[in-house]
């Protein structure tokens, strides 16, 4: 049923959307598929143009609300800035707390046998689809990922590989393609290459598009020319480096089995970045392994879990609403949020606390390496594109709980702030009173007891630290033979550049995506290089 | 689906892991929320006496609160002796140079500042409740070194001094040096700016007029960016006066600083610190008859004693 954009009265139109929509399944309307405001018309595309502007605005606001206060109330200021540096002090205790539990799950849910958990259940009818998308990757990185999966502990029989190449990547991806199911097809029950067409109209070029494109083909080659039921299959939508735990699809099966209605839920593990994590330079190490941490802590707080990077999800759930995202860049937690709205907030992410690893950043040169690490901190920040998307949706979605929505609204848009705010206020701003305060302010003995509460209270929140560097260690791989006996003691040391990579590689990508978004720069996929010593 | 189920379902993963696992589930809600509201009562308790404590309040040993307010004494060198009321508060080292008192009751508060070859900086300043008294003490070497200023090159390049000294050079021609410190000596006329300038000073709005050999310090500009040591408690004076006993000849800004004035009498020459919050304190750079000053570039300062000009090294 088409929906009327243009009315002669705003009024009404607003009415008969109203009515349309909750006449309607949700994830029959356009809304489902919207990648960014232009592809609406009308009122509905100001609305979306207005909340992309929501996120940016909020953490310029912050910002520059601080430095102004600084100037012309800078005993305001200053009161906010301790208040604020104690909430950091708490919140990063609160955190702590969920980050030593989920460090005690993951080793928990590793020493479990899971092949024997599941040996009285009834699983030989399910079948794993893991998609492995590459672009110009060497082929020494797609054969590192595919021995992991083959090595993996399931019945290979049971697992369908699809390989999904760019057409766009050239002849080179297709001789590699072919190389890797010449030396690994047979090892599996099924295992598929498929070539993504380039310059498809109505498609942004990237993951999103490439696996999307690469589970259709998966469904025609594969489950309907076997007469596969789509609900007995997992798909696993996987980096080209990632190397799953070699149990991870006993787990994802267990948690599949288990779940009362595993078709309402996407599984995600816990993404590591330990491939080359002896290779990778202090700066990429302490970088990646934040991201885990924070990937931790989030396991904790399943309502607030969306998907990241490497997940799983029932093929069926994923069919129904036409695969990932092609229009947009962030189709890993993107996918959650098209789920979530089409099953009118009745979907879910299982935390199942189960590692997978990925390479952490490395490129041949120091400064290539951090060039890159911004970069895909920027692109990881881009999520901030699932705000609009989400508050959107939620406006236009009557049949969500009111409470509901203004929960995950309030989850999300403050993950996001915080992103792109907390580090600058605790580190940066906690001195712009003292500076642009004036003599009258600097007279006072507020001004003199400022920068030493906001030193002393981020010591103590840095003792935070050490946890986190037990807790690095605990997961690390053993060192390579030619490493030097140090080579321990620099991870350890590592940890001092957090004040440093918290700002340049969290808090300004961070606001770097959400000042795109805020202008209608809107960010392409970018692919991240993938460099082996 | 109604709300019910929709409710249902939103347990799945609370309810259901206790199932799935019945082992190691993740923290439960139960227990997430009950951490948030400690931290967050904790929180709520702790602003107050946080933003309190910044703001200089303080309770007493008979629980009685009090405003206290702070000493902030900025010390030029390191290896120096800080003393409040006689009792030492800090040998402040190379990267600490300056000192940061709390905790003080409003009152008067000696404040010396020592060091060993040094002459001895001595201030009585007033805490004012919630602010921070500020002291810029300055310390001069007990005795200055002069360095002498040749006239002419010597016989193998070496330089050769004049005045006293017997000439053994034969070149006539003046260093350049010699010519540059005689040219900040030379007479001057009446009417020439020079001259007026010889009478009134300025620096970043701080004029210095020598009337009738008393120095007159005042602030041209706003309030707002007055020098601190005008102010005590927010109260302001428009005018600070320089008094020495002695008639003041020459005198200006020290090198470096805007706070102190170099200064000549038939005495000697002497180094005063304007602020007047208590007595002043002044320094000795050369004792003397018929001595005279000059400062170059706010950097150095050349004496004239004796027909030979010098350069001191603070």
């Amino acid at each position: 049923m088409p929906i009327p954009s243009k009315k002669p009265s705003f009024l009404i139109e607003w009415i008969i959307q109203a009515i349309l929509l909750f006449l309607m399944e949700y994830h029959k309307t356009p809304y489902l598929s919207v990648g960014r405001a232009s592809d609406l018309t009308g009122s509905d595309r100001i609305l979306y143009r207005c909340l992309e502007i929501l996120p940016g605005f909020l953490s310029w606001g912050t910002i520059l609300g601080t430095i102004i206060a600084s100037i012309y109330v800078p005993v305001a200021a200053a009161y906010f800035i301790i208040a604020f540096d104690l909430y950091w002090l708490l919140k990063n205790a609160y955190l702590s707390i969920h980050l030593r539990h989920n460090w005690k799950r993951i080793q928990h849910t590793l020493a479990i046998d899971w092949k024997q958990r599941i040996s009285h259940m009834k699983y030989e009818h399910l079948l794993h689809v893991v998609i492995l998308p590459f672009y110009k990757e060497g082929e020494d990185v797609v054969e590192e990922s595919m021995k992991a999966l083959r090595d993996l502990q399931y019945d290979k029989q049971k697992i369908a590989i699809v390989l999904a190449a760019e057409e766009s990547a050239g002849e080179e991806a297709q001789v590699i393609a072919k190389s890797i199911e010449q030396k690994y097809g047979k090892e599996f029950g099924h295992f598929l290459i498929t070539t993504h067409p380039k310059n498809v109209p109505g498609e942004m070029a990237g993951k999103g598009s490439n696996i999307s494109y690469a589970a259709d083909q998966t469904r025609i080659h594969i489950l309907d020319s076997n007469n596969i039921n789509y609900k007995d299959v997992i798909v696993s939508a996987f980096d080209v480096d990632t190397v799953a735990g070699l149990q991870y699809l006993l787990c994802v099966t267990w948690y599949f089995l288990n779940a009362p209605n595993p078709h309402l839920v996407s599984f995600q593990p816990v993404p590591f970045y330990n491939n080359n994590i002896w290779q990778a330079p202090a700066l990429s190490r302490v970088v990646a392994s934040s991201s885990t941490f924070w990937q931790m802590i989030q396991q904790e707080r399943p309502e607030k879990l969306s998907t990241f990077s490497s997940h799983s999800l029932s093929f069926e759930a994923l069919h129904n609403i036409g695969y990932w995202q092609k229009n947009m860049v962030s189709e890993d937690s993107r996918i959650f949020w098209n789920l979530f709205f089409a099953h009118d907030g009745n979907y879910s992410v299982v935390p199942i606390s189960y590692p997978v690893s990925m390479d952490a950043n490395l490129a041949p040169t120091f400064i290539e390496t951090a060039k890159n690490i911004y970069k895909q901190h920027r692109r990881w920040s881009w999520g901030v594109e699932n705000i609009p998307y989400m508050l959107f949706g939620f406006i236009k979605n009557k049949k969500i709980p009111l409470k509901t929505k203004i929960r995950l609204s309030v989850i999300q848009i403050e993950g996001f702030w915080s992103l792109a705010t907390n580090p600058i206020l605790i580190f940066l701003l906690g001195w712009l009173p003292v500076v642009l305060g004036g003599d009258k302010f600097n007279a006072t003995i507020l001004s003199y007891n400022l920068p030493i509460f906001t030193r002393n209270l981020m010591i103590i929140s840095m003792l935070g630290l050490i946890l986190t560097a037990i807790i690095f260690f605990s997961f690390l791989p053993p060192p390579p033979q030619n490493k030097s006996r140090f080579s321990k003691l620099y991870m350890a040391l590592q940890w001092i550049l957090v004040p440093f990579t918290i700002v340049v590689f969290g808090a300004i990508p961070g606001l770097d995506a959400q000042t795109r978004l805020m202008f209608g720069k809107y960010l392409g996929f970018w692919v991240t290089p993938k460099h082996r010593k | 689906m109604d709300k019910s189920e929709i409710k249902n379902n939103k347990n799945i993963n609370q309810d259901d892991s206790k199932s799935i696992t019945n082992e190691m589930n993740p923290l439960s809600k139960k227990k997430r929320r009950i951490y948030l509201v400690a931290f967050g009562i904790f929180f709520l308790l702790c602003i107050p006496i946080l933003i309190f404590y910044a703001t200089g309040y303080r309770i007493t040993s008979a629980m009685n609160l009090i405003r206290t307010g702070g000493l902030y004494v900025s010390v030029p060198y390191s290896g120096s002796n800080v003393f409040l009321e006689n009792r030492i508060v800090k040998q402040n080292g190379l990267f600490s140079k300056n000192i940061f008192v709390q905790n003080l009751r409003p009152n008067m508060y000696e404040v010396r500042v020592e060091k060993e070859g040094y002459q001895t900086w001595y201030k009585i300043l007033h805490v004012f409740p919630k602010t921070v008294t500020e002291g810029y003490p300055f310390l001069l070497k007990s005795s200055s070194l002069l360095t002498l200023i040749p006239e002419f090159p010597g016989p193998d390049d070496s330089l050769v001094a004049t005045g006293t000294q017997i000439k053994t050079s034969t070149s006539t021609k003046q260093t350049d040096q010699y010519k540059e410190v005689a040219t900040l000596f030379a007479p001057v006329s009446a009417t020439s700016t020079a001259s007026t300038s010889a009478f009134k000073k300025t620096r970043r709005n701080l004029l210095v007029e020598n009337k009738k050999g008393i120095l007159h310090v005042s602030w041209a500009e706003e309030k707002d960016s007055i020098p601190h040591y005008f102010c005590e408690n927010e109260i302001c004076k428009s005018e600070i006066l320089i008094n020495v006993e002695a008639t003041i000849k020459t005198f200006d800004f020290f090198p470096g600083r805007d706070d102190l004035i170099i200064f000549s009498t038939q005495n000697g020459i002497f180094v005063v610190e304007i602020d007047d919050r208590s007595k002043q304190n002044i320094n000795n750079i050369l004792i003397g008859s018929s001595l005279d000053f000059r400062v170059k570039d706010n950097d150095t300062v050349y004496i004239k004693k004796d027909g030979s000009y010098f350069s001191v090294f603070f």
